[in-house]
């Protein structure tokens, strides 16, 4: 057998890189914690250790299940993609039911086990099947608060476990729940190993003595680190027959001024956050401010200040984030997309915003119109922007008043990364074609088989191209663009957009003409419907500074002003263009592309030869391409397929934005395949094994992948295209990136350099040691009348300390609080956690205590939701004295909030506030301040001293409505749909329960007609109240 | 001396105390009372520093002997006024929870003071405030249903919003719909499809 195992490694090992290689013997050596630089390739390294332990399960002798640890979604399939990849004969074995295969094994047990595919165990798994996954199976991937809580009720003993591979190292603490697994495992089992990887370096920055933490709580003693600039990674990599092209675009002058102004606004932002005073800002660059982890350095710093410092600082920080995003939209959405993104940021964001009442978002919103529109009068023609703003309004006003005629000119701006997309394609089709001219049976063949197998055959003769972006949408549209053509995608886009006004709008009217009066209010605050209410809110606001509430009202005001004209005109075209797809729609078919090639034809004259359109005299040809859909459904292709992609040509060259006329009947985008990376679907490079990749969104790890790629492919020529945006910060942030890394590495070598951890021994004699009774002081409990004095115990055991009686240590705990480290934090102090699943309260400390938890942003949402007073009621309810934990965090200020948020007169949205509300409601709820975890387990403590131990079964039946019969069975409770069905209007405490019952999930519900909602809800008034709710038309002011 | 109903009552040996000086919402006046102060018939509060409870750790606990059951709600409010608040803080939430009396911990007079007056002002006021009823209108209502879910912000309400025209329509969106929205990244549309299409209760 174990010659078996060792012939299946080797056999394994020469899959990998040598470097590879490597990491996998360290840690079969010994337990560690591996650190690998991002984009490494993890998942080869992992799926090599997972087939290995179900090898070794092969054998009757070897017990125990690997575990493995800490895996997101996304990390799970990749590695069974990897491990299907390595070892075909696994996957049958996956479609089958969890039960199924349970049991299936439970009847052959004992006779050793057929190589399978891990199976899953999650919450949804029945706890006798997991006592069944853990017997049979060789590898299970477990969420963590499973594992957790199936070791505190025994369902899985520590010595069943063979060890553990955890992922994602870096959430690792001693509090965090798969700390505490680690920690109930090493417990009962100090054989077993420990396997424990990250790819994310840049986590072992954060704070102070990371590293050591992590690996303290892991119990290694061993650090791997294998950064990009490790001498073994370099043989592999360097030096490979890649070749990339580096092409930078310039961003269109619209573009330039948009991002200049939101450099320009972030800049402000951080000199304010100076001002602000309350931190340590000689990092705070530009430059840094482009990163995520910029918020994480902000947030660092103000941390332990965070609910004392002022709402403006806090909106600052805010509206940093908000532009980042913003910048990097800029980059990636479509104009149209971007124009409707930021529409919606404006209206969500009006009243509280800073950055918005700068000079520069008015540039960005000019700017970012401008991109997709212009409003022509047709008088003048002048463009309005640059000229005065009383002017401005001058002119507005009497425009509206002699109701000038205005129209929308559609100015549709390409982004400009498209056209290069489309030149790389055509390149690599040019070379294509070269190579197989010279060779032309090749290439009757291949055509064939591309018709019959789309995609599959064709890769092996032809350069299949992968193109690689950051989000979904993203390679969808590049996707449409190359099939129907830039314009032609846009038109789609924005005739989207104006019907979406259009909707909008008459929808608002309806709603004016009901109630007149009170129409704005209805409406969103947005900066451009037609609010009247404007100036008020901007008073309101008025502890701000007077200055910037004038200038709030004059910018609202002309806004306001400037609007119903453009409004007007954008609805004019909007409804020319329903009335235009009206008429066309005997020649348009299905199909949502075809729609897109259709809606063409409106202002195709204005993007002739694809070149932005400037000043043109376009949008008069509105209409003119109603006949030529016609053209589309040519006899003589192949395939449906191929058919399909003719169509969009077609559609897209009579459109007359597609210069690359496509030849031969084949398509740009044929052997073409799409990589989003936000999928993470990291074995896409592998399955599509491109020989040319195009780098849309540049990406640190996906470059490292592909080089990890080309050199497990010897000698194959891999061509990389790499687009930047020139003098964007996309190519700052990956040279930082870069950069950032390795320094965050050379930090590690240093650390493991003099890394002073105590002896692994030591650590494990601790664990198991009784640990004794936490740290207060006997003198605590001594003043408290009431509480038995711990002191007389210690006389009564003739002075000697000894824990309290031990039957009194249990504290019963639902199941979902697993997810917080009190749990773990109760259990290292000694106390007995007995998870189940509870309707009522948090934590049951005794017969007649329920604890509510709350930490200070649960507080505030709980007191929004009305959730924290439902359960209030619950608790009184059924337990004497029912309790509301307030956890404060330790790493933070201890306060509710801060003086400048107190005001001078009562103010009702305060916590302090509702917190009163709560107890004049509540009289008998008690609220314990606990400032840490500790300290709340030291109250816990004293609390239960003079308490009965609460009974599980008991707790669990508390508060469960009746018609549970009573079986206790496991349920999965879906939280936030409750949160979300008990706020929905017509919902009421009393019908909440019937309704989730019929309905059984929000998509459902939302089915439901209305007859059948009055019969559940029990009343025609409520079931109205909701239906109509649900199908009301949402009013999107813009 | 006249009773106005209308005003905290303080029990004269509050005179001194920095918190009455910030009393300044509400109307007080000294009367012979048990508690500290007095906010009606059914609520009373105790005052105690942090740093007095250091020196006198029985004080308190005689004092809420004094109450008896008189009061419905009895409020001890804690002034955190020393650096290590803890251990101390440990006992006088024991103390309080033990004898029927509900902690409010406070960081300044004024906040101390402002709970005494919120404790008044809000004797009669009905709990709509804490039961999660927004204002009725549409807009609000769409806000405060979908930013429920966490993560979600009023921007991104807008986006679906304007994405799928009604609620219904939100609620029965699709995985593929979702993940095309700008704003909406792959955890957000995971939060919310599973939201609105797991059920909520799933019995195994």
């Amino acid at each position: 057998m174990e010659a078996d195992v060792e012939d299946l490694q080797k056999q394994l090992m020469a899959t990998l890189l040598p470097f590879q290689k490597r990491i996998v013997e360290e840690l079969l050596q010994e337990d560690g914690l591996t650190i690998l630089a991002n984009g490494l390739t993890w998942q080869k390294v992992f799926a090599v250790l997972l087939r290995l332990q179900i090898e070794r399960r092969k054998d009757p002798t070897q017990r125990g299940v690997l575990l493995v640890l800490g895996c997101r979604d996304w990390q799970r399939t990749t590695l069974k993609d990897e491990l299907a990849r390595l070892d075909p004969s696994l996957l049958p074995r996956e479609a089958e039911d969890v039960v199924q295969v349970a049991n299936g094994a439970a009847e052959g047990s004992g006779l050793g086990l057929e190589p399978a595919m891990p199976l899953e165990v999650t919450n949804e798994t029945p706890a006798a099947a997991r006592v069944q996954l853990y017997q049979t199976q060789s590898c299970v991937f477990i969420t963590t608060r499973i594992l957790v809580v199936d070791f505190l009720v025994h369902r899985l003993q520590p010595s069943q476990v063979a060890g553990l591979l955890v992922l994602n190292a870096h959430n690792v603490t001693d509090t965090s729940g798969d700390g505490f697994a680690v920690r109930l495992f090493r417990r009962g089992n100090q054989r077993g190993f420990i396997r424990a990887l990250s790819d994310q370096p840049s986590f072992f920055a954060a704070g102070f003595n990371k590293i050591e933490k992590v690996m303290k709580a892991l119990f290694v003693r061993k650090l791997y680190l294998w950064p990009r600039f490790e001498a073994h990674v370099k043989d592999a990599l360097n030096d490979l027959p890649i070749e990339v092209v580096e092409l930078a675009q310039e961003m269109t002058p619209a573009m330039i001024t948009i991002y200049d102004a939101i450099v320009d606004l972030m800049d402000a932002c951080i000199k304010e956050l100076k001002r602000a005073n309350k931190i340590d800002t000689s990092e705070m660059t530009l430059e840094e401010c482009l990163f995520r982890s910029f918020d994480d350095m902000v947030r660092r710093q103000l941390d332990p200040v965070w609910h004392t410092i002022t709402p403006k600082t806090k909106q600052i920080v805010s509206d940093l984030k908000t532009l980042r995003t913003l910048a990097e939209y800029l980059l990636i959405l479509d104009p149209v997309t971007f124009l409707g993104y930021l529409e919606n940021l404006r209206a969500a964001e009006s009243i509280n915003s800073i950055w918005l009442f700068h000079d520069a978002a008015h540039t960005i919103f000019e700017q970012a119109k401008k991109r997709v529109f212009e409003i022509q009068q047709a008088r003048t023609g002048a463009p309005k922007i640059g000229k005065r703003k009383r002017e401005l309004r001058e002119d507005i006003a009497m425009a509206s008043r002699s109701n000038e005629a205005v129209e929308v000119v559609p100015n549709l701006e390409p982004l400009p990364k498209w056209a290069l997309v489309q030149n790389i394609l055509e390149e690599v089709q040019n070379e294509h074609r070269k190579s197989a001219d010279s060779s032309p049976v090749i290439k009757l063949d291949s055509d064939d088989e591309a018709a019959q197998q789309p995609g599959s055959a064709s890769a092996s003769r032809k350069t299949r191209v992968l193109i690689v972006a950051q989000h979904e949408s993203t390679c969808q549209q590049v996707q449409q663009c190359m099939q129907a053509g830039a314009s032609a995608l846009l038109q789609k886009l924005f005739k989207d957009y104006l019907l979406m006004r259009l909707d909008t709008r008459q929808r608002a009217r309806g709603k004016a003409r009901n109630a007149p009066a009170n129409g704005s209010t209805t409406e969103l605050p947005a900066p451009s419907g037609g609010r009247g209410g404007a100036g008020g809110r901007g008073d309101a606001k008025g502890g701000r500074g007077a200055g910037r509430a004038d200038r709030l009202d004059a910018l609202r005001a002309q806004r306001l002003r400037s609007n119903p004209k453009e409004e007007q005109a954008l609805l004019d075209s909007a409804k020319a263009l329903t009335a235009a797809s009206k008429l066309s729609n005997g020649n348009v078919s299905a199909s949502a592309l075809e729609g897109a090639a259709e809606g063409t034809g409106e202002a195709a004259p204005d993007q002739a030869a694809g070149t932005p359109a400037q000043g043109s005299t376009g949008g008069k040809g509105r209409g003119r391409g109603r006949g030529r859909a016609r053209v589309h459904k040519q006899p003589g292709a192949e395939s449906s397929e191929a058919a399909k992609s003719e169509d969009m040509a077609n559609g897209a060259s009579s459109a007359g934005a597609a210069e690359h006329a496509p030849s031969g009947g084949s398509s740009l985008l044929e052997a073409v395949s799409f990589h989003a990376l936000e999928s993470r679907n990291d074995g896409a490079l592998w399955d599509c094994s491109p020989g040319c990749v195009i780098m849309y969104d540049s990406d640190v790890a996906f470059v490292r992948q592909l080089e990890v790629y080309a050199a497990s492919k010897k000698g194959e020529r891999l061509r990389i295209y790499n687009l930047r945006y020139e003098n964007s910060f996309e190519q700052d942030k990956y040279a930082a990136g870069l950069r950032r890394e390795q320094s965050i590495f050379e930090e590690l070598i240093r650390a493991k350099g003099h890394m002073v951890l105590p002896d692994l021994h030591q650590d494990l004699a601790l664990l198991t040691m009784p640990q004794p009774e936490g740290n207060l002081q006997p003198g605590v409990e001594e003043n408290i009348p009431g509480v038995i004095p711990v002191t007389n115990t210690i006389t009564r055991h003739g002075g000697m300390m000894h824990p309290a009686k031990r039957d009194k240590r249990r504290i019963v705990v639902d199941m979902r609080e697993f997810m917080s480290p009190l749990p773990c934090v109760l259990h290292q102090q000694t106390m007995d956690v007995v998870p189940v699943t509870l309707e009522v309260g948090d934590y049951i400390l005794s017969p007649e205590m329920c604890v509510e938890r709350k930490s200070l942003s649960d507080l505030r949402q709980s007191f929004l939701s009305g959730r924290l007073y439902n359960q209030a009621e619950a608790m009184t309810k059924h337990y004497k004295t029912p309790i509301l934990l307030i956890e404060f965090d330790r790493e933070r200020a201890f306060a509710l909030h801060s003086t400048a948020e107190l005001g001078s007169d009562i103010n009702m949205h305060t916590l302090g506030s509702k917190l009163t509300l709560l107890a004049l409601h509540f009289p008998r709820l008690r609220v314990i301040w606990s400032r840490s975890l500790h300290a709340t387990a030291d109250i816990f403590r004293a609390l239960k001293a003079n308490q009965d131990d609460p009974d599980p079964v008991e707790a669990q039946a508390v508060g469960v409505p009746l018609e549970a019969d009573g079986s206790a069975a496991e349920t999965i409770v879906n939280t936030s749909a409750i949160d979300v069905l008990r706020r929905l209007p017509g919902v009421t405490e009393g019908n909440y329960r019937p309704l989730m019952q019929a309905a059984g999930s929000l998509a459902e519900l939302a089915k439901i007609p209305l007859e059948q909602l009055v019969k559940i809800m029990g009343s025609v008034n409520l079931g109205r109240k909701l239906r109509e709710w649900l199908d009301a038309v949402t009013p999107i002011a813009r | 001396q006249q009773v106005n109903p209308n005003a905290i009552m303080v029990s004269k040996r509050q005179e001194g105390n920095p918190v009455l000086k910030h009393i300044r919402n509400v109307r007080w006046q000294y009367a012979d009372i048990v508690p500290d102060y007095q906010m009606g018939q059914q609520t009373c509060a105790l005052f105690l520093s942090l740093r007095y409870h250091l020196l006198k750790p029985q004080y308190i606990y005689g004092r809420i002997k004094e109450l008896q059951r008189a009061y419905r709600l009895r409020v001890l409010l804690c002034h955190v006024d020393t650096e290590d608040a803890v251990d101390p803080l440990a006992q006088v939430t024991k103390a309080a929870l033990l004898n029927d009396c509900t902690l409010f911990c406070a960081w300044s007079p004024l906040e101390c003071a402002r709970y005494l007056e919120t404790l008044k002002s809000y004797e009669t006021k009905p709990a709509d405030l804490i039961q999660g009823r927004v204002e009725e209108d549409y807009m609000s209502k769409l806000n405060a249903t979908f930013t429920t879910v966490r993560g979600i912000n009023k921007t991104d309400v807008l986006t679906l919003a304007g994405a799928f025209k009604t609620a219904a329509g939100v609620l029965q969106a699709g995985m593929q719909e979702l993940s095309a929205l700008p704003g909406i990244g792959p955890t957000k549309v995971k939060r919310l499809y599973e939201t609105f299409h797991e059920p909520f209760k799933k019995t195994m």
